[in-house]
C-alpha cells in the first residue's frame, strides 16, 4: 500500500480514537476524561513508536515524531476545562499537574541519570514545609505557636506567596546538594535508602516539631496564590488550573532541555557504561550533581507552589504511601520517557480518584499495586515502551541472538559522542 | 546501663535476624527484597493465626512464624526472581517489583486483619524472670536470644552441611563459579528466599510479643534491618551481626536518653556518617567483586 494511503487511514483512526476518548466524559461523568485521555494518549505514544522506521528506543535520541504526541497532550490540556470545567474536577487537574512536575523531576534523576532516588518526596516537602513555616510564621496568619514577627509593609504582611515560591526553590537547591554530597559517591541501592530514610526523617522531625511545623496535624493558613474574593469559586480553581499548567510545562521543557541535551546525553552515557563515560572523559560526579540540583530546584519551586495553593501540608505528605504512590505513577507509565510519565501519572491519577469511595478502600490500593506488579515483570521500561519492546524482540530473535534482545541502550548516544573532536568536551549546562 | 545492655542484646537479636534475610537474598541472589516489610507482616499474622486456632504452646507458634515466612519467601522466588532472572533492568526491576508486592500485601492484611492491633499471649512464660543489678530482665527477651540463637544454629549447619546449603554458599561466592560447577540457579534460589523468609517469620514472632501486630508492624523492622544491612555491607553475613549490635546500642541508647522518636533519626545520622566514610559498610566485599 502506498505511504500516502497508509498514513491517511492512520490519522484518520487516530481522530476517530480521539473524538470516542472526548464522549466519554459524557458517558460515564467528567472524571472519566483523565482516565479516556489517558488511554488515548498511550495508544497515540505506541503508534508513533510503532511506526517509526529504523527503531531507536524512545529514551536517548530526540524523537521527531514527538510533536504529535506533545500536541494533542497541549489540545488535551486547553480542551479539559472546557469540557469538564466543574470546581471538582479543576481541583483535581491541579493536583494531577503538581503531581506530573514532581514526577517528571524524578524520572530525571532516576531514569536519564540512573540514581535510585527516591528523595523526590522528601524534597518537595521540605522546601514547601519551609515557606509554609515562613509564611505563617512572618506572614503571621495560621495557627503556628511560636509566632514571631508578622512583620508589614504598608499594611501589608511581607511573606507573601510569591516570597514563598522563590524561597522554596532556594531551599529544594540547599536541600538537593545536602543530598547530593554523600549520595553521588554511594552506589545503586545504598543511594535508595538513605533517600528513603531521609523522607522519614523529615516526617520525624516535622511530627516532634510543634512549635515550629505544627507537629502531627501539620500547618495551615499559608498565603495562597489565588486572591481571597475567588477562592472557592470556580474561578478560582480555573486561575489554579492556568498557573498549575504554566508549572507542569515548566517542568517539561527542563526536563527536555536536559534530557535531550548535552547533560542528558553523558548522564545515560554514565548509567549505561561508567567505564565508556570515563573513557570519554566525561566528569561522572559534576553531571550528577547537576542533574540532581537542577531537579531539586524544581521540585522546590513545585513544594512552594504546592503550599501556595493549598495553604497547608501535614506530615502525612511524607508517608511512604505517597512515595510509592508517585513512584507506581512513573514505573508504570515508563521511566524513560516523559510520554510515559504524564500517561503513568494520568491513569493513575484517573484509578486513585475514581475507586477513592469503592469499598473496601484497601481494594484500591490492591489494584494499583497489582497493575505496577505485572506492568513491571512484562514490560522492561513501563507501558509506554511495549511497542519497542516487542520489535526488538521480533528483530532480534530472527537473527538468533540474545533472545530478550538487549543492545545498549543508547549506542546512538555513546557514538555520537565518540565523534565528537577532542576538544569539545562536553561541559554540563 | 545495664537495662541499655538488656535491650541492646534483644534487639541485636531480632535485627540480626531480618538483617540476614535482606543480607542473604542480596549475595546469592543479587536483589533487595523491599517486600520484607510484608512478609515480616505476614508471617506475624501467621502464627498470630496459629496461636488463636491451633495452638499456644510457644514451639508452634514460632515454628508457624517461620514456616509462614519461609511460604512467602518462595512466593517472592515464584513470583519476583524466576520470571526476571537475567533481564534486561535488573535492578530496578526487582526492586519495583518487591515493592509492588508489598503495597499488595500490607493492604491485603488491612483489608483482611483491619487496622486492629492483635496481640500474642506472653509466649515464654515459662521462663523465669530475674535480675541483673537493679534491672528485670522480662521472660520476652530471654526467650528471644535463645529462639533466635537456636534458629541461626539450625540455618548455619544446613548451609555448612547440606547439599543445597552448599549451592547457597557457593552462589553467594559466584554466580560464573556456581553454574560452573552445576548449580542450579533456580533451584537454590528457593532455599535461599526460604531460609531469609524464615529468619525474617522469626524476627516477626518474637519482636511480635513485645510489640503488637499491625498492617504495618513490618515497615520499621524492615527500615531497620535494611539499615542493619547496608551498614554491615551486603553481602556480609558477620558484617551484619556486627552492625545488628551496633544499631541496636544506639537505639538503646536513644530510646533511653532521648525517647522514642528519635530512634530513627539517630540510626539514619549514623548510617550517613558511617557510609560516607565507608561507602561499602563494615565488612562489605567491594562493588564489582561481586559478578
Amino acid at each position: 500500500m502506498p505511504r500516502g494511503r497508509e498514513d491517511l487511514l492512520h490519522y484518520a483512526g487516530l481522530a476517530a480514537l480521539f473524538v470516542l476518548a472526548l464522549a466519554v466524559p459524557f458517558a460515564f461523568g467528567t472524571l472519566s476524561i483523565l482516565g479516556s485521555m489517558g488511554v488515548f494518549l498511550l495508544l497515540l505514544s505506541w503508534s508513533i513508536s510503532w511506526r517509526r522506521q529504523g527503531g531507536d528506543t524512545l529514551a536517548g535520541v530526540r524523537d521527531r515524531s514527538a510533536w504529535l504526541f506533545w500536541g494533542m497532550a497541549g489540545v488535551i490540556a486547553i480542551l479539559i476545562p472546557i469540557i469538564a470545567g466543574t470546581s471538582y474536577f479543576l481541583a483535581v487537574m491541579v493536583t494531577f499537574l503538581i503531581y506530573l512536575s514532581w514526577n517528571v523531576m524524578w524520572g530525571l534523576v532516576l531514569g536519564t541519570a540512573g540514581l535510585q532516588s527516591f528523595a523526590t518526596v522528601a524534597v518537595a516537602g521540605i522546601s514547601a514545609y519551609v515557606a509554609g513555616y515562613l509564611s505563617v510564621e512572618l506572614g503571621k496568619s495560621g495557627n503556628l505557636a511560636c509566632v514571631g514577627g508578622g512583620e508589614r509593609i504598608l499594611g501589608v504582611p511581607v511573606f507573601q506567596w510569591w516570597v514563598a515560591i522563590p524561597v522554596a526553590v532556594l531551599v529544594g537547591l540547599i536541600v538537593g546538594f545536602i543530598i547530593s554530597l554523600p549520595a553521588i559517591r554511594l552506589r545503586g541501592i545504598y543511594f535508595a535508602l538513605l533517600t528513603i530514610g531521609l523522607v522519614e526523617l523529615a516526617r520525624a522531625y516535622v511530627v516532634q516539631d510543634k512549635c515550629n511545623f505544627g507537629g502531627g496535624q501539620g500547618l495551615y493558613g499559608a498565603s495562597s496564590f489565588i486572591p481571597e474574593s475567588i477562592a472557592g469559586d470556580l474561578a478560582g480553581y480555573q486561575l489554579a488550573y492556568v498557573a498549575a499548567a504554566g508549572l507542569a510545562a515548566l517542568a517539561l521543557i527542563i526536563y527536555w532541555r536536559v534530557n535531550y541535551g548535552r547533560l542528558g546525553l553523558l548522564l545515560r552515557t554514565a548509567r549505561e557504561s561508567e567505564p565508556v563515560a570515563e573513557v570519554l572523559g566525561t566528569d561522572i560526579v559534576r553531571a550528577r550533581l547537576w542533574v540532581f540540583l537542577i531537579s531539586s530546584a524544581v521540585l522546590g519551586g513545585a513544594g512552594g507552589f504546592y503550599i501556595a495553593y493549598y495553604g497547608s501540608i501535614s506530615p502525612s505528605f511524607f508517608n511512604f504511601s505517597t512515595v510509592l504512590f508517585l513512584f507506581s505513577m512513573i514505573m508504570i507509565g515508563g521511566i524513560n520517557s516523559p510520554r510515559g510519565i504524564l500517561v503513568g501519572t494520568m491513569l493513575l491519577m484517573y484509578v486513585d480518584k475514581r475507586f477513592v469511595d469503592v469499598d473496601p478502600p484497601e481494594a484500591r490500593y490492591v489494584f494499583i499495586g497489582l497493575l505496577l506488579f505485572v506492568v513491571t515483570i512484562v514490560a522492561r521500561d513501563g507501558l509506554i515502551s511495549i511497542p519497542d519492546q516487542i520489535r526488538r524482540r521480533r528483530g532480534v530473535q530472527g537473527r538468533g541472538t540474545n533472545p530478550e534482545g538487549d543492545p545498549p541502550e543508547d549506542v546512538g548516544a555513546i557514538e555520537q559522542e565518540a565523534h565528537m573532536p577532542p576538544g569539545s568536551r562536553p561541559e554540563p549546562s | 546501663m545495664t537495662g541499655v545492655i538488656v535491650t541492646t542484646i534483644n534487639l541485636t537479636a531480632i535485627y540480626a535476624l531480618v538483617a540476614l534475610g535482606i543480607s542473604l537474598t542480596w549475595s546469592g541472589l543479587g536483589f533487595l527484597n523491599l517486600s520484607t516489610g510484608a512478609m515480616y507482616a505476614g508471617a506475624a499474622y501467621g502464627a498470630w493465626l496459629v496461636a488463636t486456632n491451633i495452638s499456644s504452646n510457644v514451639v508452634v507458634v514460632l515454628l508457624g512464624g517461620v514456616i509462614v515466612g519461609a511460604a512467602l519467601g518462595a512466593l517472592i522466588c515464584l513470583t519476583v526472581f524466576l520470571p526476571l532472572d537475567g533481564k534486561p533492568n535488573w535492578e530496578l526491576r526487582t526492586l519495583t517489583a518487591t515493592l509492588a508486592l508489598s503495597f499488595v500485601g500490607t493492604n491485603i492484611y488491612l483489608w483482611q486483619f483491619g487496622p486492629q492491633f492483635k496481640q500474642f499471649d506472653p509466649l515464654f512464660d515459662f521462663i523465669r524472670e530475674f535480675r541483673i543489678g537493679e534491672t528485670l530482665v522480662q521472660p520476652s527477651k530471654t526467650g528471644t536470644v535463645i529462639a533466635t540463637g537456636i534458629l541461626i544454629a539450625i540455618i548455619l549447619a544446613f548451609i555448612s552441611y547440606s547439599r543445597i546449603g552448599l549451592g547457597v554458599r557457593a552462589l553467594t561466592q559466584s554466580v560464573e563459579g556456581a553454574a560452573l560447577v552445576g548449580i542450579n540457579r533456580r533451584t537454590t534460589a528457593f532455599a535461599i528466599l526460604g531460609v531469609s523468609g524464615a529468619f525474617i517469620g522469626l524476627a516477626a514472632v518474637l519482636l511480635g510479643q513485645i510489640y503488637f501486630v499491625e498492617p504495618n508492624s513490618g515497615y520499621s523492622p524492615m527500615i531497620k534491618g535494611l539499615i542493619v544491612a547496608l551498614l554491615g555491607g551486603l553481602g556480609s553475613l558477620r558484617g551484619a551481626v556486627i552492625a545488628a549490635f551496633l544499631v541496636a546500642f544506639a537505639e538503646a541508647v536513644t530510646l533511653q536518653y532521648l525517647g522514642g522518636s528519635w530512634v530513627l533519626i539517630t540510626l539514619f545520622v549514623l548510617i550517613a556518617v558511617v557510609l560516607i566514610i565507608r561507602p561499602r559498610g563494615i565488612a562489605g566485599v567491594l562493588e564489582g567483586t561481586r559478578a
